[in-house]
């Protein structure tokens, strides 16, 4: 069985080994090479197997980081160099595997993920399969969790202005790119921007994005989750573009600032979003939204609420500043035509405004991983973990966010 | 803070100029390579009796002959410009590979058509697209080869092409042809393209290279080796020279007027090879039907017979997802861990999952 040639192609030159290698027999009813065969050992001709296998032999699989709905995720790391962390993300073999093969998802995730390289994008580093067809993507180790986790941490996590300004201003940097790029993301929330060691945020998930321009053919508007999706889509509109993923930086911006869902519809439906959204924005009409009444999906609440104004968003978002407020209010505007572009969001003043971005080295950070609890369990009462007194408003911070272990993460 | 980034910077990071650009020589020793490689698996060797080789000519015949039946189909089935390319891609760089002595084209094509219709979010489920193509009961063929696929495409999914890139120039060029910037140029040369005779204004030329560019780009671009060799923003200004030189050559070095002469130089070069191949195209040259069942009896013969039965060695049944108790098993967890999910986050953390089906 595979006593092959091929075993050595490549990279030998296979021609110098068959002069030394008997000719296999296969083929001739022999039965060493029946398909049941494949299982146990790469045949002949299987040099992407050879690649797959070298590949998956570079690492060394650890505990298990995380698990979603469509892939379990990994940690391991280099056989060649144990330091060298990586995550692998295992996707889920489910039953529609049997109805369409490989997932539409795992080949958009694969397909924008190996084009898009920036420092606020996750890195895809390999791909490999293993012999029952199961599909690894090697992915960069992102070991502090995702900002979902910070937000809802209200019992031991603060964080300051700067902070949200440091954080916002890299997931504006990673949607300027994929703009850039011709890429719609389409599914950008709080647990879809991860974390790395050294606390640069990560946008990952891009299992729904797109293309922009395919204008050959109608796009859905039944994308993006529900919380983070713009008005545009529950109108079901058939091309869209750029602006749906700033609508969801708006809602994530906002987020961060009250620790709250913005339009968190209850129960959770188009209906109560829109009508959520005509609350907490106003209602979309031919005035503020040119031919919006055209759209297929156009529904609103009968009773019309005016814009909001100024001073109603700064009464709840205070707090980042009227810079920040203003650039709010043009990120979730209604039209998607008006609404900044990620450029426009870019040349906003508030980035440069005081206060300054906090430095990563400063942003709070959540208990994650085997290293992170190892040092805390070594640590005692009173040591901090990080230089708490940094941020002004993150005092007393550090210790807390040390002791808490990540729990999730231990699973 | 934002620097602006130009086309030719976000080329430079891609897939497609990493891992699947050549130059002649780098291309043609890697076909050899793998043309040698595929021989030395074989157990049969050319004798009195079969004394007929199959040669790397007859599999860049046989290529191009399934190369062109993917373009036809693809036409057939109304899929747009882009899919057909990256479909016809997927199956030039697999064979580059994996030889047809390995895996026969007639086992492959179907499947790289497949990949390429989920990857650009055709909404055609399988059952559909077989029946379109008239291969229906051909379900778990096409699935079987889809890692083999991926694995000899290096798992690189994206294709880039010149479509986006011409439209582009259409945009400009009319710009230019309404402030005047086209008048007194001459005549389009002998042997060009277009069907502009000189009649109406500039921006009829315009339009009118645009569509025989886009033909060319379109059919021979896929059909030669120009995307293994260039760039998409080359390939556009090769596919406008032969559709009217004049107007090409007049835009072209508008766009190259800032560069430095040397760069220029290497520019004007490679657009021209390039235009020479597309020009050179002659569909005489694709194997008829006849030609294509010589060639595969031929390779019938020759082929490795140890990676024939693609469906026992690849199909669903080797899926953790398909019959058996591992699927069984693994269903049973999933249901378990969605069950422990929601119970976990509570129904409220988080949005309502998408769902995302195919
Ligand atoms: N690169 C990574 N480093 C560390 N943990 C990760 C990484 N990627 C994912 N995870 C963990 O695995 C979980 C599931 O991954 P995700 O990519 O969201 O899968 P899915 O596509 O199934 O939603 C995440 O919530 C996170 O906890
Ligand atoms: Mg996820």
């Amino acid at each position: 069985m595979a006593a092959s040639p091929a075993l050595d192609v490549p990279p030998d030159p296979p021609f110098k080994r068959r002069k030394t290698t008997p000719e296999p027999t296969s083929g001739t009813g022999t039965g060493t090479d029946s398909p049941d065969d494949s299982a146990s050992a790469p045949l002949a001709a299987d040099l992407a197997d050879q690649l797959d296998s070298q590949e998956r032999k570079k690492y060394v699989k650890g505990k298990k980081l995380g698990s979603g709905q469509y892939a379990d995720v990994f940690e391991a790391h280099l056989l060649a160099d144990p330091k060298k962390l990586v995550a692998i993300k295992k996707i889920k073999v489910g039953p529609e595997v049997q109805e369409f093969g490989i997932s539409y998802d795992s080949l958009r995730e694969i397909r924008f993920l190996q084009e898009l390289h920036h420092p606020n994008i996750i890195k895809l580093h390999a791909v490999f399969s293993t012999k029952n067809q199961n599909l690894n993507l090697v992915l960069e180790h992102l070991p502090q969790g995702d900002l979902l986790k910070l937000i809802q941490d209200t019992q031991s996590i603060s964080y300051t202005p700067a902070d949200i300004k440091a954080w916002m201003l890299m997931l504006q940097r990673a949607i300027y790119f994929c703009h850039a790029n011709g890429v719609l993301h389409r599914d950008i929330k709080p647990n879809n921007l991860l974390i790395a060691a050294d606390g640069e945020i990560k946008l990952a998930d891009f299992g729904l994005a797109r293309p922009m321009a395919d204008p050959y053919q109608p796009m859905t508007y039944n994308t993006i989750t529900i919380w983070y999706r713009p008005p545009e889509l529950f109108f079901q509109a058939q091309h869209y573009g750029g602006a749906v993923d700033i609508w969801s930086c708006g809602c994530v911006f906002a987020e961060l600032i009250s620790r709250d869902v913005l339009f968190r519809a209850w129960p959770e439906n188009e209906i109560n979003m829109v009508k959520l959204i005509c609350e907490k924005v106003g209602t979309p009409t031919e005035e503020n939204w040119p031919g919006v009444s055209k759209l297929k999906g156009y529904v609103t609440p009968s009773e019309i609420v005016p814009i909001k104004t100024r001073d109603d968003w700064l009464a709840v978002f205070r707090s980042i500043g009227e810079l920040g407020v203003d650039l709010l209010i043009k990120m979730l505007t209604l039209d998607p035509r008006v609404r900044l572009t990620a450029e426009g969001v870019l040349r906003h003043p508030f980035w440069t405004a005081a206060p300054r971005p906090s430095r990563l080295e400063d942003l709070p950070r959540k208990g994650g991983g085997v290293e992170v609890m190892g040092d805390s369990l070594k640590q005692r009462g009173g040591e901090l973990p990080r230089n708490g007194e940094a941020n002004a408003a993150g005092v007393g911070r550090g210790d807390k966010v040390a002791r808490k272990i990540d729990f999730g993460a231990m699973k | 803070m934002t620097t602006p980034i130009t086309e030719d910077d976000l080329y430079r990071t891609s897939t497609q100029h990493r891992l699947w650009t050549f130059t002649p020589t780098t291309l043609a020793a890697r076909r050899t390579q793998t043309h040698t490689a595929a021989l030395a698996r074989l157990p049969l060797r050319p004798n009195h009796s079969n004394p007929q080789p199959f040669t790397q000519t007859d599999s860049l015949a046989l290529l191009r002959r399934y190369t062109s039946q993917l373009h036809t189909t693809a036409t057939h089935l109304s899929l747009p410009g882009p899919l057909t390319a990256t479909a016809c891609q997927y199956l030039a760089r697999f064979y580059l590979t994996y030889s047809p002595l390995t895996y026969p084209p007639r086992q492959i094509y179907k499947t790289c058509l497949w990949l390429a219709c989920k990857v650009h979010g055709t909404h055609l489920g399988l059952n559909d697209f077989l029946r379109r193509i008239g291969s229906e009961g051909e379900k778990d063929v096409v699935l079987a080869a889809e890692f083999l696929v991926l694995g000899g495409l290096g798992w690189v999914v994206e294709v880039k092409g010149p479509g986006q890139g011409l439209k582009g120039w259409l945009v400009e060029a009319v710009g230019l042809a309404e402030e005047g910037e086209l008048e007194g140029l001459g005549m389009p040369g002998e042997g060009a393209r277009t069907v502009w005779k000189g009649e109406g204004a500039a921006g009829g030329r315009v339009r009118a290279a645009y569509a025989a560019a886009k033909g060319v780009l379109e059919r021979p671009a896929l059909l030669t080796d120009v995307w293994f060799l260039f760039s998409p923003a080359q390939m556009v200004f090769a596919g406008l020279m032969v559709a009217d030189g004049v107007l090409a050559g007049f835009c072209l070095e508008r766009k190259l007027g800032p560069l430095d002469v040397e760069v220029s130089e290497r520019v004007l070069e490679a657009v021209r090879a390039c235009a020479e191949m597309l020009a050179g195209f002659d569909e005489g040259e694709v194997l008829g039907r006849e030609g294509r069942e010589e060639v595969e009896a031929r390779l019938e013969m020759w082929r490795d017979p140890g990676t024939r039965d693609l469906v026992g060695r690849f199909g669903a049944g080797k899926a953790a997802g398909g019959q058996g108790e591992e699927a069984e098993e693994r269903r049973k967890e999933m249901k378990k861990e969605a069950r422990e999910k929601s119970r976990r986050e509570g129904d409220e953390l988080f949005g309502p999952g998408l769902a995302r089906k195919g």
